[in-house]
């Protein structure tokens, strides 16, 4: 990985959106002056941005690709796969092109199912009744991009907050690369614990008064936040939201398994009994 | 034979398009087709099975523009669907979040995707890199004012994109003193920050006069919420003006009986169109352009622009400058609700019922629907979501096809500009299309 530092020349960038939502470059929009002062002063150069230039193809070698969005259609495959081809190193940004995302929520049902609730009167095409003309075959599956590429750096989030793409930026321009968390978002959420375990599980609607400082978990609420990523600040926590664990399972879980949340499976074990009492 | 030429993808547009220019067997411009290759992610069938309350973060993550939009009108049907009536305060506090939404969408648009069309000449210099060249001041003054917006969701929804405090029954959280202080003071620095802009469209209007008026142009009907004295983006009856000037008002839910919508097998978005009038007239456009034709705001700007675009006006570049005029309005508007005071109480205990509900907000780019029916748990057993982008997909198609039309008037294939191709590109992007959201809409005729 050359750094932009010690050469003195500007590091060709490029992002691609496959499917997604826009989230991820609009969170790259909002690293703000920071990243217009990376482009003022040659560190970084666009070379292709579908949403924010007019250039139709990339065509030459670039260093970076970012790459946001699942691959959920023959294009997204194929574009990919193109384009990385042209790129030194890979990064996927946020969690569709991480992990799936939403999409790839949807792969539990099948493809047709998804499709025909879109579409369900109409017959264009003999094997479905979804528009073709000229478009993109879907797959069946929704999947993250290292299924197709190999990915160098992962920066996951629904989307990453900007403070870390703008750190992200910033170490790439140093030659610097992947950072992983080890801290989960517990380690970071300031929510006061005291160790006791919630007699059940309770739907967030349940709760009016919910009292703002206290863990959601002990207070019965299921927040994703001991087993994520951390690096977040835990902001979702802070709010008053569970956190819904975009970022991932935290690099210190070695293994993903109930008992590294011993008070959600303690709740629902008693909410289970309680039920069938 | 026939020929077509291509402009794919699309760029400075959310999502995945493209034109596709027709010309027949003689070289003559035929059609456009607008083609959108966004496949439909399927959260129609995501929202089924789950629980009320988790759909509207869920559905702010259709968009990653206008998140908050899709996330309000989602709490709103649940809440519809429920009967139950969120506390006073959280009204305002989502009211607050859409037009933190809202402007931090209209300047991403009005600077970074529109304004280089209008403000760099070279082809390569067309985007937010170009405009810092030359334009220094406009770019530095969008990020401040993008930052501004941002912030304020970060502090009302805990993050900048994707809020996460909204539930049925209010918020997780209200706004503290030192939040408030800290929107004040955005905002004061904010109302200087816009005068930048309001100048760059000012300048741009007066430049390119007879462009803007004329240049793909078309005749359509608008749909939008009634707009009051200020902004109005939530909670009022749906206003439909007609071709021939009828002004309609009607309670949102209405909508179903007043369109239809049509599949093309070249694109994933379908078409809506009225129905009273059918396919050939029955355009329908959403979005600033309705809003600010049917307004009646206190602004400077708005009385330069009428006299530009005698109102109702159908001029599609218009969009651009309905877009800046809004962006004031807005901020406006975010300070009348900040003086007018935001409480505690923003949260009730809800219990879930059987039942069917509607949401309606107007997003930045216009009029969005989401409508849900559930169980008696409150479990999501039928979703259905009508974007704003999906109503303006068949007048995108026929501004294009104007655009090209007036281009193309007795010029041959061959002769074909780059020019000619990013001068259709430019009536595309007036309608700001977000063609993620687009590729929704489901069974119109069944009801919303």
């Amino acid at each position: 990985m050359p750094s932009q530092e010690t050469t003195g020349v500007a590091l060709k960038l490029a992002t691609l959106q496959l499917c997604g939502c826009s989230g991820c470059h609009i969170s790259l929009l909002d690293v703000g002056q920071s990243l217009i002062d990376l482009v003022k002063n040659k560190q970084i150069q666009i070379k292709y941005s579908q949403i924010l230039m007019d250039v139709k193809n990339l065509e030459e070698k670039i260093d970076i690709l970012l790459v946001e969005g699942c691959v959920l259609t023959e294009h997204d495959e194929e574009i990919l796969k193109d384009y990385t081809e042209l790129a030194e190193k890979i990064v996927a940004v946020g969690s569709c092109a991480c992990f799936g995302g939403p999409a790839a929520i949807a792969n539990q049902f099948g493809r047709a199912d998804v499709l025909k609730i879109m579409f369900p009167d109409s017959t264009f095409s003999l094997i479905s009744n979804v528009p073709s003309h000229n478009l993109p075959t879907i797959h069946e599956f929704a999947c993250p991009i290292n299924i197709f590429v190999d990915v160098d750096f992962y920066v996951p989030g629904c989307p990453p907050e900007s403070e870390i793409l703008r750190d992200f930026l910033t170490a790439i321009v140093k030659g610097k690369g992947s950072f992983g968390y080890v801290k989960t978002v517990c380690d970071e959420c300031p929510c006061k614990r005291t160790g006791e375990s919630p007699s059940e599980i309770k739907r967030i609607i349940d709760v009016a008064t919910l009292e703002p400082d206290k863990c959601l978990v002990e207070q019965g609420i299921i927040c994703m936040g001991k087993m994520t990523m951390g690096g977040c600040g835990a902001k979702c926590p802070k709010a008053g939201a569970p956190c819904e664990g975009c970022r991932g399972f935290s690099l210190s879980l070695k293994e993903v398994s109930p008992s590294d949340a011993p008070e959600i499976k303690k709740a629902l074990i008693s909410s289970t009994e309680r039920k069938n009492r | 034979m026939t020929k077509t030429v291509y402009i794919d993808p699309a760029t400075r547009v959310e999502g995945h398009a493209k034109l596709n220019i027709q010309f027949n067997d003689a070289g003559a411009f035929e059609k456009v087709e607008f083609q959108c290759y966004e496949p439909p992610r399927g959260f129609e069938r995501l929202f089924i099975g789950m629980i009320g309350e988790e759909v509207p973060r869920l559905a702010a993550k259709i968009c990653g523009i206008c998140y908050s939009a899709h996330c309000v009108a989602a709490v709103q049907a649940i809440e519809n669907a429920w009967g139950v009536e969120p506390p006073e305060d959280a009204i305002k506090l989502r009211e607050l979040m859409l037009l933190a939404n809202l402007l931090q969408s209209h300047i991403l648009h009005f600077t970074f995707l529109a304004m280089p069309d209008f403000l760099c000449d070279n082809p390569q210099e067309k985007n937010f890199v170009g405009l810092l060249n030359k334009h220094k001041e406009l770019v530095e003054a969008s990020v401040k004012l993008r930052a501004v917006g941002q912030k304020l969701t970060e502090i009302l929804g805990g993050r900048q994109i994707h809020p996460a405090t909204v539930v049925p029954g209010g918020m997780t959280k209200s706004l503290n003193k030192d939040e408030v202080e800290k929107i004040t003071a955005n905002i004061n620095e904010a109302k200087v920050l816009v005068e930048t802009l309001k100048n760059c469209a000012e300048k741009v209007m007066e430049a390119k006069a007879s462009l803007l008026e004329k240049f793909g142009k078309i005749d359509s009907h608008f749909l939008c919420l009634r707009q009051k004295q200020h902004l109005t983006l939530c909670n009022a009856d749906l206003e439909l003006s007609t071709r021939d000037g009828r002004i309609i008002v009607m309670k949102p839910e209405k909508y179903s009986k007043l369109v239809r919508e049509r599949v093309v097998d070249y694109s994933f978005i379908k078409q809506p169109y009225l129905d009273e009038t059918g396919l050939e007239d029955g355009l329908i456009r959403v979005g600033p352009l309705a809003r600010v034709n049917r307004c009646e705001w206190n602004n400077k700007l708005l009385r330069k622009f009428d006299k530009a675009f005698p109102r109702p006006s159908q001029s599609t570049l218009a969009y651009n400058i309905a877009r800046t005029i809004e962006i004031e309005e807005c901020l406006k508007r975010i300070e009348e609700v900040i003086n007018d005071g935001v409480g505690k109480h923003v949260r009730e205990t809800v219990k879930p019922r059987e039942g069917h509900g509607v949401g309606i907000v107007e997003a930045p780019r216009g009029l969005l629907f989401h409508c849900y029916s559930t169980d008696r748990q409150g479990i999501v057993t039928e979703a259905n979501v009508i974007a704003p982008t999906t109503q303006n997909a068949l007048a995108i198609e026929k501004s294009a096809e104007a655009a090209a039309r007036e281009r193309f008037a007795g010029k041959a294939y061959e002769r074909i500009t780059r020019d000619d191709l990013d001068s259709i590109e430019m009536v595309v992007r007036a309608y700001d299309p977000c063609l993620s959201c687009s590729v929704h809409l489901v069974r119109i005729k069944r009801g919303l």
